[in-house]
């Protein structure tokens, strides 16, 4: 049975939920699990407080349910177990996870996988900037994992991201992939500017069609049909990321960013041309 | 020690500062007769007009709801406001001794809330990724042989950055002053700056950062191919590396108000350049003191834009924290203009939550929020430590009196009522 914590109150105080996490929780006694101390605003306040508790988490799954908007730091460093929020969250969903899955019917806040060294995030609807970044003073974002989301996302996603992937079927805001070490960005709508600035290695997935705000440091490496691209296609799909439309043809591949090592590539539809 | 000296009936009060721009000149003379700044002799007009401008202010000294009241009413209504909250923002902080920022850090702390300093933290976040080779006004003053305006227009903003620090000082190692030294300016508008250049780049608007990536570009030897970026022929941008190369010591200017990625591309740049000649970089920044309140920030908490206290947590960084300032439930504005929220995108958000405003403005708004308390007016009635935009403290001191106590003076008044009212 899962661990149920449906949240009925409307106030807008931030709410953060840290190690309130199927990995932390079990095995927990449902008194304690009550008592466990969450953040209200500047306050340190019992689990019980803010959620009704049902349920308990021996099968490693908690959902949450009710106004989640405020609820920041749900699922945050996790390292196992499941995960399942039935509306909208606010910020740092999934930030520094190390394993497990986390899914969420709605809309999601900034930093979203932030620091993630493992797991699978999916989020149906769109998500704010810094998805799988690199916090502020730290040298790089996530290490590893997935982070599929169906709507769009804000801007400088996969900041500094090491290795994992980002999957993004909507549009995605400015400067994507900043300074990316490698990894992989897919994104199947529109892109804002400068995507791959500063990046050094990794693959960029522009496949929104129509022209590409790239940087005078990405030079033009030919037209081909990617042997990688097939397989992330199974990949994904596998994982329900659906409802995009994969491109059929031969891509067009420039690489960059020239200032940093020059060795990430982005790929954008055949002839969709330099903005 | 007071320097100030009386000559008939008129105080004169040598080396004042004017903090009407980030150059804070501290060699104005100010010539006061009762509570009237009659001159402010060497000040440029923007100057002249801060400290001839100053009036006593009239009136109640608090207002709640719109009402007048006295100042420990006043006090005693913030208190309960803030003390209530369970996410109070402490807001502003640009026009304020340093000795007030350190009292907002301490407010902060004991309403259990968040600190912001508006509009800093995109620098901030890409000084955090990058650095920042810096060096003081001094520096430039005595050794710059090379000026770069990137996109500012100082001759307007800072009208006397050139004569007393940046162009035309003459040195031992620039004997020449103005002659001996090149100045290149790159904006997107002709500025009056611009037409001082001896190389002006009039670039297309929007493209900054397609520039300032060429010029990096150009100076680690990349070949680039393309004829033209942002509107400007690629041999003039050459020409402007050459200049780089050219430099003994270099100095790049830019607007303390660009943002994000113009910021990263700016102070790589710099960092690049400094691989072949020494170059430094600073931003021009604003009058007032947020650089002095991001130097108390950083040294009070480690943290330099925002910061935010939790009950049995040291300080929290929150740049990268919550969106505390949606979030909040009672908002203290310190010293500035009501209105600076109003030109961020939560003030939907914002307005309906209420406020505390401290303003040393001569004829606030009773009704810019529930409780609004004087004070003193910065610069002019204040006596305290302030910052240049090259993070260079300067004495400040009051040349008239006030009627109204200093925002420093406030916020421990309030501290002081949170305390007694937990006790
Ligand atoms: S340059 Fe700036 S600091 Fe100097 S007198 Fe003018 S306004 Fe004041």
């Amino acid at each position: 049975m899962a661990l149920l914590l449906r949240r009925t109150d409307e106030s807008d105080l931030p709410i953060e939920v840290i190690g309130v996490r199927p990995d932390r929780l079990r095995g927990m006694p449902p008194a304690e699990i009550g008592r466990f101390p969450i953040r209200h605003g500047n306050r340190t306040v019992p689990l019980a407080e803010v959620f009704q508790i049902k349920g308990d988490p021996s099968d490693e799954r908690i959902d949450f349910e009710g106004n989640l908007r405020n609820v920041h730091r749900i699922g945050a460093q996790m390292s196992a177990g499941r995960i399942v929020v039935d509306g909208c969250t606010g910020w740092h969903l999934a930030a520094q996870m190390s394993g497990g899955t986390i899914e969420v019917s709605g809309d999601a806040g900034d930093w979203v996988g932030a620091e993630m060294t493992n797991g699978h995030v999916s989020i149906c609807g769109s998500v704010g900037d810094l998805v799988g970044a690199s916090y502020p003073g730290s040298r790089r974002g996530m290490t590893n994992g997935t982070i599929l989301v169906g709507g769009s996302a804000g801007a400088e996603i996969g900041r500094s991201m090491r290795r994992g992937t980002i999957a993004i079927g909507g549009a995605c805001g400015d400067h994507a992939g900043l300074g990316m070490i490698a990894g992989t960005i897919l994104v199947f709508g529109s892109c804002g500017r400068y995507p791959g600035a500063e990046m050094r290695r990794g693959t960029i997935g522009l496949f929104g069609g129509g022209p590409v705000p790239l940087l005078p440091t990405f030079r033009r490496a030919g037209r081909f049909r990617p042997q990688f691209l097939a397989l992330i296609e199974r990949e994904l799909r596998r994982t329900g990321f659906a409802g995009v439309d994969w491109p059929s043809g031969k891509l067009d591949l420039y690489h960059g960013d020239l200032l940093s090592l020059g060795k990430g590539e982005i790929w954008t539809r055949e002839g969709g041309g330099l903005a | 020690m007071d320097p100030s000296r009386t000559v008939d009936d008129r105080r004169i009060w040598p080396d004042s500062v004017c903090t009407a721009c980030g150059c804070l000149c501290d060699d104005i003379v100010v010539k006061v007769k009762g509570d009237r700044i009659l001159e402010a002799q060497g000040a440029c007009s923007i100057g002249e007009g801060h400290f001839l401008g100053n009036r006593r202010g009239d009136g109640p000294e608090a207002w709640i709801h719109g009402e007048p009241a006295n100042f420990d009413e006043a006090v005693e209504r913030a208190a309960i406001l803030l003390a209530g909250a369970s996410c109070p923002l402490v807001i502003g902080l640009q026009e304020c001794t340093t000795e007030g920022h350190r009292a907002a850090v301490e407010l902060a702390e004991s309403i259990g809330g968040g600190l912001e300093v508006p509009g800093v933290s995109a620098t901030i976040l890409s000084l955090q990724s990058v650095g920042e080779v810096t060096c003081t006004l001094g520096e430039i003053q005595n050794r710059a042989d090379f000026v770069l305006i990137w996109r500012a227009d100082p001759v307007r903003t800072h009208p006397r950055l050139f004569s007393r620090h940046v162009l035309e000082p003459r040195s031992d190692f620039l004997p020449g002053g103005r002659n001996d030294r090149f100045l290149a300016v790159v904006d997107i508008r002709e500025t009056t700056t611009l037409k001082e250049a001896d190389l002006a780049i009039p670039m297309d608007e929007g493209a900054e950062v397609e520039a300032l990536w060429l010029l990096r570009a150009l100076v680690k030897g990349i070949a680039i191919e393309a004829e033209q970026i942002a509107g400007v022929a690629l041999k003039d941008w050459q020409a402007l590396v050459e200049r780089f190369r050219a430099a003994r010591y270099g100095a790049i200017l830019y607007d303390g108000r660009s943002n994000g990625l113009s910021v990263r591309g700016i102070h790589s740049l710099v960092r690049e350049l400094n691989e072949r000649t020494r170059f430094v970089v600073m931003p021009l920044h604003s009058g007032g003191n947020g650089v002095g309140a991001r130097n108390v920030l950083t040294w009070r908490t480690g943290l330099p834009g925002a910061v935010r206290f939790v009950e049995g947590q040291g300080p929290l960084s929150s740049d990268a924290g919550l969106p505390s300032a949606t979030a909040a439930d009672a908002v203290l504005v310190v010293s500035g203009n009501p209105m600076v929220m109003d030109n961020e995108p939560t003030t939907e958000v914002r307005r309906k939550i209420p406020r505390v405003l401290l303003t040393g403005n001569q004829e606030p708004h009773p009704q810019a929020a529930e409780v609004v308390i004087r004070t003193a007016a910065f610069g002019i009635e204040t006596s305290g430590t302030v910052y240049r935009m090259d993070g260079v403290p300067l004495p400040l001191r009051a040349v008239v009196a006030s009627r109204f106590p200093t925002v420093e003076a406030v916020l421990r008044s309030i501290e002081h009522r949170v305390r007694e009212r937990r006790a």
